[in-house]
């Protein structure tokens, strides 16, 4: 239908189809870079725990145990309505192999019964303890402190987020380490020796310590802890597990490597906290605080021309509760992407920057072009893979390629995260629960990984309205716990 | 000719390769850059070379894989996807896929392979030990072992590790010369391994053999780029050292050089080797800490020997500790003084009780100027060692001085101070009370807190 005689319709169709070739093969190629880097740093995962997880000997863990040489540690828990969980993981942070801790939770304002009880599950007195760091917080209402062994310290303090009960713990503890941690995890028994292990070998250099998380849905819990690892009957949870594996050991391990880990969770990180004082704690502001406070680090020791390490170490691991209703996941996801925004956004001067080595030159473009811009470029692809079936500029066998390439991309790279679990640590003891998680990191590919996309692209659209973040509270389940007989 | 990657010889290659235009184009930005490449610590990571390997390793994988891909390209996939993107795509899909499927499979053999050694070790192992025992005890000669050895070398490689644990005298001596016949020293001295357990066994394994065997190989494994390897050997050589009275001739590394290795290690290895070292603690307070303090001249050994000392809880006579108290470091004064109440203890092992209390006495009152003298110090890290090293000690001469400390505006000194007091006995207790009723709150709450944990901890060591 060429309705203005004047108009070369044919030179306009030949732009049109130049364009969206242009566009369609920079996508491919774009999905083809992204493949190759996430299979290198699977290759150079694999290599690199070959080669340096190295447990330690039931001999070695009881002279660390015993040992008064080792640094005192303390576990940060910020808590915001979190009593149907916070019995049970508190008291699991209370029974940890480590000769020298303490747990130190931040009951931010909440709004349930999370004071009262940790009050009296834990039997708690008032304590005199002072606040002797130098971040500036909300006030504190009162300290609780218990007088078992391994202490519990509570503190109630005015609501102010997430990042701001972390500082608030960091400014009352005195410990040379601290290790936050999410008040709906469970920590693994022999973690702290595991997580403690990078600073001990090198503690002039070391200055924050990254563990990996993984999802507890349906394993058994007793005592606070997990006795029984399992996949979940949730689809949600295992895609999510599957998730996990290949984003910790796929890409962590590699980063940590080069020395440009820009991650660690905040769910489970350790740091030196006079590391964390002098940078100026983690940041109210942003809803990425761990991300932010680790790009920061790296900002201001590279600034500084000081020498530093921030590795990731895959043998401690932290199970924590995934969301396995679409509108929570929703949620978080969401929150995670507006926070990988705010953090990029806030240090963008170290976007190819080789003043900043390897951070600026490949760790934080990665993140920018990869992680940030990744679920846009996906969905752009997507759009025009269909807008070219509609208006007849591709065949339909190149759109079914491209979707297929694109689907298979993604099952290679989770079946390649499973294989590095199943490679090197093993936890999941039946051959049942890999099975599972392989078919989990097939299904993730159809569909939830698309719904993810789209949520992300929104995330990113929240974070350029400039949308504040809140604490991201979650519905808790509760542990799959074991009765106790 | 040397091919070691180094710093500079990198920024040479990079300056040479750099476009002479840049730096006039970009001046401020281009001598910034450099600027701050020439002030950072030429500091070379203890695993430099390690880390090499591995990402050597991921590039020559990543191109043997990506020559895969393109050969695929052009000779298959290619000839049935005439657009390049895709096909290269699809090509580099199929052969991640294979590699893919490949790690499955391997995954599940690696499982099954396990579960059969288990079984296999269950049978064989009972019947290796029996072979062997008849060797140690020259029941039998080696013939049977060897065939054991070449047919299941593994099960037979933990048997003998076990019973070199266990053997003493001529049979280990008689055990040793088999597993240098067979070859076994050899393995354990290259750690053929990477189990980190079956390693520290090897190592423990080569500290059992005879010493020309094993001293050798072992200090050949304290440059070891594994931390954890360098501290089983420098554990399995104190092992031997403190068991054997080897000759220098034969051992490069005696208790005190073994001990001045430890301390210049990383945090780790010092943890890992404390008991150990413990058990020598009196013979290296003779011969080893008092010249290696004197001698020290950078902070890190001897804050690390100070903090050694100090776990091991024992009373040791070290005069050059004294000299350490006027250090310009104020972290090496607080250590030298956290060792006071310990140092006091010492009163030599012979003699009666009562002349050895009369030595402690006096020892104590030898050291309390110099707790004096921790208490006025400036430095606050100083006055908490001097606080917990007064408390240690109970002189009653630190009362008034303690009593000020607590009335300090530092909280986590005050605090110290009343607990300092608390343990201090009828007098130091009784100024707390009197904090307890004064107008400072916050002290009040720290008086209580402290002669309530004491109380606590007084009754649980009466329990226990």
């Amino acid at each position: 239908m060429h309705y203005f005689s004047f108009i070369d319709y044919t030179a306009i169709d030949i732009l049109v189809h130049r364009v969206y070739f242009f566009f369609e093969s920079t996508i491919i190629f774009y999905v083809f870079a992204i493949n190759l880097i996430y299979f290198l740093l699977t290759v150079i995962a694999f290599l690199a725990l070959r080669k340096y997880h190295q447990p330690f000997t039931t001999a070695e863990r009881e002279l660390l145990m015993k040992s008064p040489l080792m640094p005192k540690i303390s576990l940060i828990v910020p808590a915001y309505n979190e009593a149907a969980t916070c019995r049970e993981s508190v008291g699991g942070m209370l029974r940890l192999n480590y000769p020298n801790y303490d747990v130190v939770v931040i009951n931010d304002g909440s709004k349930d019964k999370t004071l009262e009880t940790l009050v009296s599950e834990f039997r708690l007195y008032k304590s005199s303890r002072v606040a002797t760091g130098t971040l500036t917080t909300k006030p504190i209402r009162q300290i609780y402190e218990s007088s078992d062994p391994v202490r519990l310290i509570v503190i109630d303090k005015v609501n102010g987020g997430k990042a701001d009960a972390i500082n608030v713990g960091l400014n009352v503890t005195t410990s040379p380490l601290v290790i936050v941690v999410d008040s709906d995890s469970l920590i693994e028994r022999d973690a702290l020796f595991t997580m403690v292990k990078p600073y001990l070998e090198d503690p002039d250099r070391v200055i924050a310590v990254g563990g990996t998380v993984r999802a507890v849905n349906d394993c058994d819990v007793e005592y606070g802890l997990v006795k029984q690892i399992r996949t979940s009957h949730s689809h949600i949870a295992n895609f999510q597990s599957v998730e996990y594996l290949r984003a910790f050991f796929g890409g962590r391990v590699g980063f940590s490597l080069m020395n440009c880990l820009l991650i660690i969770s905040g769910a489970f990180g350790l740091f030196k906290r006079d590391a964390v004082l002098e940078a100026g704690g983690f940041e109210h502001d942003t809803i990425g605080e761990d991300m932010e406070l680790v790009v920061r680090m790296h900002h201001m020791w590279l600034d500084k021309n000081r020498d530093y390490r921030i590795v990731y170490t895959a043998t401690p691991v932290c199970w924590t509760e995934v969301p396995q209703s679409l509108k929570i996941l929703k949620r978080q996801r969401k929150r995670w992407q507006r926070g990988l925004f705010e953090s990029l956004w806030r240090h963008r001067e170290m976007f190819f920057n080789p003043r900043f080595g390897i951070v600026g030159m490949f760790a934080f473009p990665y993140f920018v072009i990869f992680e940030m811009l990744g679920p846009l470029v996906e969905m752009l692809g997507y759009l025009l893979t269909i807008l070219g079936l509609m208006f007849r500029i591709i065949a339909p066998e190149i759109a079914i390629l491209f979707f297929s390439v694109s689907i298979m991309f993604g099952i290679v790279l989770s079946i390649s995260g499973v294989l590095l679990e199943e490679f090197t640590l093993a936890r999941y003891p039946s051959w049942r629960h890999s099975v599972t998680l392989f078919i989990s990191g097939v299904l993730e590919n159809f569909g939830f990984r698309q719904l993810l996309t789209i949520w992300r692209v929104q995330g990113l659209i929240d974070a350029f309205k400039g949308k504040k973040g809140d604490w991201g509270a979650m519905e808790r389940r509760g542990f799959n716990v074991v009765k106790k007989t | 000719m040397n091919f070691q990657p180094t710093r500079d010889r990198a920024r040479r290659l990079g300056l040479r390769l750099f476009p002479r235009f840049l730096p006039s184009l970009f001046p401020s930005w281009f001598s910034d850059v450099m600027r701050r490449s020439q002030d950072r610590p030429q500091i070379v990571s203890q695993d430099f070379h390690g880390q090499s390997v591995v990402f050597l390793k991921a590039v020559l994988v990543m191109m043997a894989i990506l020559a895969t891909v393109w050969a695929m390209h052009r000779n298959v996939t290619s000839r049935w996807i005439h657009e390049v993107p895709p096909s290269l795509a699809v090509s580099c899909l199929m052969i991640q896929f294979v590699l893919a499927l490949v790690g499955l499979v391997l995954s599940g053999s690696t499982k099954k392979r396990d579960q059969r050694r288990q079984r296999r070790a269950a049978h064989l192992l009972p019947l290796i030990r029996h072979h062997m025992a008849a060797y140690a005890l020259q029941a039998q000669g080696d013939a049977e072992l060897r065939r054991l050895h070449q047919r299941h070398s593994r099960e037979f490689d933990v048997c003998l590790r076990e019973f070199l644990n266990n053997a003493s005298g001529q049979a280990r001596h008689h055990l040793s010369q088999l597993a240098g016949n067979l070859g076994l020293v050899e393995d354990w001295k290259h750690l053929a391994t990477r189990d980190h357990t079956a390693r520290t066994e090897a190592i423990e394994a080569l500290s059992l053999l005879s010493t020309d065997l094993g001293v050798p190989a072992l200090e050949a494994l304290i440059e070891h780029d594994s931390t954890l390897v360098r501290a089983a050997a420098l554990k399995a050589l104190v092992n031997v050292a403190g068991r054997e009275n080897l000759p220098a001739d034969r051992c490069k590394m005696d208790l005190p050089a073994l001990f001045r290795a430890t301390i210049s290690s990383s945090l780790l290895v010092r943890v890992l080797l404390a008991s150990d070292l413990r058990c020598h603690a009196h013979s290296l307070a003779q011969n080893g800490i008092p010249q290696l303090l004197l001698a020290e001249r950078s902070a890190g050994p001897l804050l690390a020997a100070l903090e050694m000392i100090e776990c091991w809880r024992y009373g040791l006579p070290i005069e050059s500790l004294h000299s350490l108290l006027h250090h310009s470091n104020p972290r090496i004064r607080a250590g030298a003084l956290r060792l006071a109440p310990l140092e006091s203890l010492h009163a030599g092992s012979n003699g009666a009780w009562t002349s050895q209390r009369q030595a402690v006495r006096s020892n104590t009152e030898s050291l309390v100027p110099l707790v004096i003298s921790g208490l006025l110090d400036s430095d606050v890290t100083v006055k908490a060692a001097a606080l917990s090293a007064a408390a240690g000690l109970n002189v009653p001469s630190t009362l008034p001085l303690i009593e000020h400390c607590a009335d300090t505006a530092d909280q986590h000194l005050a605090s110290l101070a009343c607990l300092a007091l608390a343990t201090m006995g009828p007098p130091g207790r009784a100024i707390l009370n009197s904090k307890i009723h004064g107008a400072n709150a916050r002290l009040a709450a720290s008086a209580v807190e402290s002669l309530a944990s004491v109380q606590l901890a007084n009754a649980s060591a009466f329990q226990a």
